[in-house]
C-alpha cells in the first residue's frame, strides 16, 4: 500500500533535517574549537566524571612533585652543611695530628685561635637555617638546633619531631636531618674536647680527641651520605610521579581529545544534507499541481 | 419525467457545491495544527418506483466524515505529554548546567582539589604565612561555592514552583474550554445526521495541549460528551462537570501539593509522569532535590570531619578568648542529647579533650594541660563550663545564646587538643568552617581576621609546647579528602568521590533527559506521519477533488441544459 503523504508533512521533514543538520554541524564545530569531545557534564555524564578523576589525580601528582621537590632542596641544603661540617673536622684532625707532633709545639697560641674559630664554625654550621628556618632542630624551626652553655658544652635545642612533607595523602616523608643524632653531638663533643686539650696543653688529651675526631668525622659523613641516598630515593620517587603524571596527561588526551578527522568528516556530511534539503525546499515551490492548473 | 432530471441535476448541483465547500475547507485548513481533513459523504437519494422499474432520484450530501484513527491520535497525545515532560526537565537541567562547571571552568570536584591541594602546600610548609593565607582563601572558595550552589539550586525549585502555578492556570483555562466544547458538540450531534466535526477538532487539539500540561486519560461517548481525568483517575471534566487545578496544603518538601477544588484535601497523585507539569515537578523534588541532598551531605562532612581534626590543632596565633560556633539547647541536657540543637551533636562520645593553658610569658601552666573529661549521655554544657573553669588562667561561661565562651586570664593564652570525644568539633569550638549544609557553611570568622588561628600542628601532650613546623593536623586535614567516611547518615564515601558522584548525576540525568528528548521527537515524527498519512490535508488531492466535483458540476449543468433544449422542444410542438 503506498503510504499517504500530507502536503504539510513534506514541509515538517524537510524542515527537521534542515535543524538536524544544522545542529549537528554546530556541534562538531564546538568540538574542533574546544578540541575536545565535550566540555560539560550534560554532553558526556560518565565521560565527565571520568575526566574530573583523572584531573584529581593529576593534582595528587603534582602536589607530589612539588613536596618532593621541597623535600630534596631542605636535604640538599642539610648536606651541604653537614659536608661543610665534616670539612671543620677533618680542619681540626689536621690540626690535632700536627699538635700532637712535638715539632709543632710552638704553634699552641694559633692552634688554640683556630679550633676556636672552628669550634664557632661548626655551630653557626649546626644552626643552619633555610628561609629562616632551622634545618637541625626538628620541627622547632623557629629557634637555633644547638645552644652554647658558658662552660662550652653544646646541646640539642630543637625537638624529637622530624619536619615532614606530604606526597600525598597516604605518605609523608621526612625531609630533615635532626640534630639529635649522634653525629652532632659526637663532633661537638671532640671539637670541645681537642679545643680543651689543646688549651691545657695536654698532649695525651690531644691523642685522645685525636681519635673522638676521627669518629666524628666519619659519623658526620655517614649521615651525609644517608642524606644524599635519601635525596637519590626522592629521586627515584619523582621520576615515578613524573612518568605517572605524563601517562596521566596521555590518558586525559586519549579521553578528551576530539578526533579531528571524524568530526570533519561529520561536518562535511551535514553541508551535504543541508545542501540537499535547502534543494528540495526549493523545488517544492514549482512541484505542485497548482503549477499545472490553467 | 423531464422534470425529474431537471430535479435529479438540482441534487447534484447542490451536493457537488457542498463537496466544493469542503474541499475549500480542507485547503483553507492545510496548515491548521490538529486539523483532521474531511470527506463529502455522498449518498444516491432514495429511489422511486414507476411503472415497475425503479428510478433514482439524484444524490444528496448524506454527512461530513472526519477522516481520523483514534488509536494514533491517542498515541501522538501520550508522545506529546512525554515529550513536554522531558523537554521541561532538559530545559531546567540546562539552566543548571554552569553549576556544575566545565573542563575549562572549575567546578565542584576543582574546588575541592585546590582547598585540599592547599592544606598538601600548608602541611609542607606550615610555618609560612603565605600558605596559611591560600588555605585562608581556598577555604573561602569552597564555601563560597557550595553556598552559591545551593543558593542557585533553590532559586530552580522556586522558579520550578512558580511555573507549576503558571502551568496549571494554563491547564484550569483549557479545562474551561474544553468543557464549554463538549456541551457544544453534544448539542450539535443531538441532530440527526450533523457532525460537529470542527468542534471535535478543536476539542481534541485542546485536549492534546491538555495532555502536554499534565498527564490525562480520556473517555469518549458517541454522543460526543468526553471524560478527562488525571492519569490517577481525579476528575477534571464531564460535560459541564469541572473540577479546576491548585494548591493545597505543604507536602513534606515544603512545596504545596497540586490538588483540585473539588477535593482540595486530596493531592492528585501521578502527576510527575508526564507534561510539562510532570516535568517541572520531575525537576524540581526528583532532580534538584536529590542535588541538593547530595550537596549538603558534602557539605556536612566535609565540615565535620575538617573540623574534628582542626579543632584538636593548634595554629601560630596563640588563643586568647573563642566562642563556640553551636549554642546549646538546654545546658542542662546532656551534650549529645538529640533535643541539642547542633547538628553533630548525636557525633559526641565518651572521652575527653585537653586544655593547655600559658601564663604571659608563654609557659604551660601546668606542662600537659588539663584533660576535660566527657561522658555521652551524662555530660551536660554546665557540667563543661564548671570543669573548664577548674582549668587554671581559664575562664569559661556560656552566653546568652547559649554558646561557650573561652577566655584566657591574667594576659595568657590557651590551646586545645587530643578531642576524642568530638566535643569540641560538634560544638564548632576552634573550628576551621562553621555551619551544617551548603546552604550554611563559612569559614570561620576569627580564621578570616587572622589566618595564624588555622591549625597546622598539635599541642604535645606532655610538654604543651608549639612546634612551628609540627604539620599533624594539616596531615590529617589532607587525608579527609580521600578518607572514605559519613558523619550525616548518608552512604560512606570519600569527598572527592561525593563530587564526582554530584556532577556524574547530574550528567547522568542530563543524558538521559536528552535521550528521551531525541526518542520522543523520533516518536513524535513517526506518530505524526502517521496521523498525517490518515488526516492531513494534501493540496494536491484536494485539488483533483476539485475538479471531480466542477466536473460532476458543469455535467449537471449540461442536464439542465439539455432538458431545457428538450423542453423548449416540447413547448415548440405546442405551438
Amino acid at each position: 500500500m503506498v503510504m499517504r503523504v500530507a502536503s504539510g508533512q513534506i514541509y515538517d521533514n524537510l524542515l527537521a533535517g534542515v535543524r538536524q543538520q544544522t545542529t549537528t554541524s554546530a556541534e562538531s564545530n564546538a568540538r574542533l574549537s574546544s578540541g575536545t569531545r565535550f566540555q560539560r557534564p550534560a554532553e558526556a555524564g560518565v565521560d565527565y566524571r571520568v575526566s574530573l578523576d583523572l584531573r584529581h589525580f593529576r593534582n595528587v601528582v603534582d602536589g607530589g612533585l612539588s613536596a618532593v621537590q621541597t623535600a630534596q632542596t631542605r636535604l640538599s641544603i642539610s648536606a651541604g652543611a653537614l659536608a661543610s661540617m665534616a670539612d671543620i673536622l677533618g680542619r681540626a684532625q689536621t690540626l690535632a695530628v700536627q699538635q700532637t707532633s712535638a715539632n709543632n709545639s710552638g704553634q699552641r697560641a694559633g692552634a688554640i685561635a683556630e679550633m676556636k674559630q672552628l669550634g664557632d664554625q661548626l655551630l653557626a654550621l649546626a644552626n643552619s637555617r633555610w628561609q629562616g628556618q632551622s634545618l637541625f632542630g626538628g620541627t622547632a624551626l623557629d629557634r637555633d638546633a644547638f645552644v652554647r652553655d658558658a662552660a662550652g658544652n653544646v646541646a640539642y635545642n630543637g625537638n624529637t619531631q622530624d619536619v615532614t612533607v606530604a606526597v600525598d595523602a597516604n605518605t609523608v616523608l621526612p625531609t630533615n636531618v635532626r640534630g639529635d643524632a649522634a653525629a652532632f653531638g659526637a663532633a661537638f663533643a671532640a671539637v670541645k674536647s681537642f679545643s680543651d686539650a689543646l688549651a691545657a696543653n695536654n698532649l695525651a688529651g690531644m691523642q685522645t680527641a685525636l681519635g673522638a675526631l676521627n669518629s666524628a668525622g666519619n659519623a658526620l659523613i655517614d649521615l651525609n651520605a644517608e642524606t644524599g641516598a635519601r635525596h637519590s630515593s626522592l629521586d627515584l620517587r619523582k621520576t615515578a610521579l613524573s612518568e605517572m603524571k605524563t601517562t596521566l596527561e596521555q590518558r586525559q588526551n586519549d579521553h578528551e581529545g576530539v578526533d579531528a578527522a571524524a568530526e570533519m568528516i561529520r561536518i562535511q556530511q551535514a553541508d551535504v544534507a543541508l545542501k540537499a534539503a535547502y534543494s528540495q525546499i526549493s523545488a517544492l515551490r514549482s512541484m505542485s499541481l497548482v503549477n499545472f492548473l490553467g | 419525467m423531464i422534470f425529474d432530471s431537471l430535479h435529479i441535476a438540482a441534487t447534484s448541483l447542490r451536493a457537488q457545491q457542498k463537496s466544493m465547500d469542503v474541499v475549500s475547507n480542507n485547503i483553507a485548513n492545510a496548515n491548521t495544527p490538529g486539523y483532521t481533513r474531511q470527506r463529502a459523504e455522498l449518498a444516491e437519494v432514495g429511489t422511486q418506483k414507476l411503472g415497475g422499474v425503479n428510478f433514482g432520484r439524484g444524490v444528496d450530501l448524506a454527512g461530513i466524515g472526519r477522516i481520523a484513527d483514534p488509536l494514533i491520535d491517542r498515541a501522538l497525545a501520550n508522545n506529546q505529554s512525554q515529550s513536554s515532560f522531558w523537554d521541561t526537565l532538559a530545559t531546567g537541567l540546562g539552566s543548571i548546567e554552569n553549576l556544575f562547571g566545565s573542563l575549562n571552568s572549575p567546578g565542584l570536584s576543582a574546588s575541592l582539589d585546590a582547598f585540599f591541594g592547599s592544606w598538601q602546600q600548608l602541611a609542607n610548609n606550615p610555618q609560612d604565612m603565605a600558605q596559611r593565607l591560600n588555605v585562608r582563601s581556598k577555604g573561602s572558595d569552597i564555601a563560597t561555592q557550595l553556598a552559591s550552589m545551593s543558593q542557585q539550586l533553590i532559586d530552580l525549585q522556586k522558579s520550578s514552583d512558580a511555573q507549576i502555578d503558571q502551568k496549571l492556570g494554563e491547564a484550569n483555562t483549557i479545562i474551561d474550554r474544553v468543557a464549554k466544547l463538549s456541551i457544544s458538540i453534544r448539542h450539535a450531534q443531538s441532530t440527526p445526521n450533523r457532525q460537529a466535526n470542527d468542534l471535535l477538532d478543536q476539542r481534541d487539539e485542546l485536549v492534546r495541549q491538555l495532555g502536554q500540561t499534565i498527564p490525562i486519560q480520556r473517555i469518549d461517548s458517541p454522543d460526543g460528551s468526553m471524560l478527562l481525568q488525571s492519569s490517577s483517575g481525579s476528575l477534571l471534566v464531564q460535560d459541564d462537570l469541572v473540577a479546576h487545578l491548585q494548591r493545597g496544603a505543604a507536602l513534606g518538601n515544603g512545596f504545596a501539593a497540586i490538588v483540585t477544588d473539588r477535593a482540595p484535601n486530596d493531592p492528585v497523585q501521578g502527576l510527575e509522569n508526564g507534561g510539562s507539569v510532570g516535568g517541572l515537578l520531575a525537576l524540581r523534588d526528583a532532580r534538584i532535590g536529590d542535588y541538593r541532598t547530595q550537596l549538603d551531605s558534602l557539605a556536612a562532612n566535609l565540615v565535620f570531619a575538617v573540623n574534628r581534626e582542626h579543632a584538636q590543632g593548634s595554629g601560630s596565633s596563640p588563643l586568647k578568648a573563642l566562642a563556640a560556633g553551636q549554642p546549646v539547647a538546654n545546658p542542662a541536657l546532656a551534650i549529645n542529647s538529640p533535643l541539642q540543637n547542633a547538628p553533630f551533636a548525636s557525633k559526641v562520645v565518651s572521652g575527653g579533650f585537653t586544655v593547655h593553658t600559658y601564663d604571659a610569658a608563654g609557659a604551660a601552666t601546668p606542662p600537659g594541660g588539663t584533660q576535660i573529661a566527657i561522658t555521652a549521655g551524662s555530660s551536660s554544657m554546665n557540667s563543661i563550663v564548671a570543669a573548664l573553669n577548674g582549668v587554671p588562667g581559664l575562664a569559661a561561661s556560656l552566653d546568652a545564646q547559649g554558646k561557650l565562651n573561652l577566655a584566657a586570664s591574667g594576659g595568657g593564652s590557651f590551646a586545645l587538643g587530643a578531642d576524642s570525644s568530638n566535643f569540641l568539633a560538634a560544638y564548632e569550638i576552634n573550628t576551621f568552617f562553621h555551619g551544617r549544609s551548603a546552604a550554611s557553611i563559612t569559614l570561620d570568622a576569627g580564621i578570616a581576621q587572622d589566618a595564624g588561628r588555622i591549625a597546622t600542628g598539635t599541642v604535645d601532650p606532655f610538654t604543651s609546647q608549639r612546634a612551628v613546623g609540627d604539620n599533624r593536623t594539616a596531615l590529617a586535614i589532607l587525608a579527609v579528602q580521600n578518607s572514605k567516611l559519613s558523619f550525616d547518615g548518608s552512604a560512606t564515601n570519600s569527598l572527592h568521590d561525593r563530587s564526582l558522584n554530584l556532577s556524574g548525576s547530574y550528567g547522568t540525568d542530563m543524558a538521559n533527559a536528552r535521550q528521551q528528548q531525541l526518542y520522543r521527537s523520533a516518536e513524535a515524527s513517526s506518530l505524526t506521519s502517521q496521523r498525517d498519512a490518515i488526516s492531513g490535508v494534501n493540496v494536491d488531492e484536494e485539488l483533483v477533488a476539485m475538479i471531480k466535483f466542477q466536473r460532476a458540476y458543469e455535467a449537471a449543468s449540461k442536464i439542465i441544459a439539455t432538458n431545457n433544449t428538450m423542453l423548449d422542444s416540447l413547448l415548440g410542438l405546442i405551438k
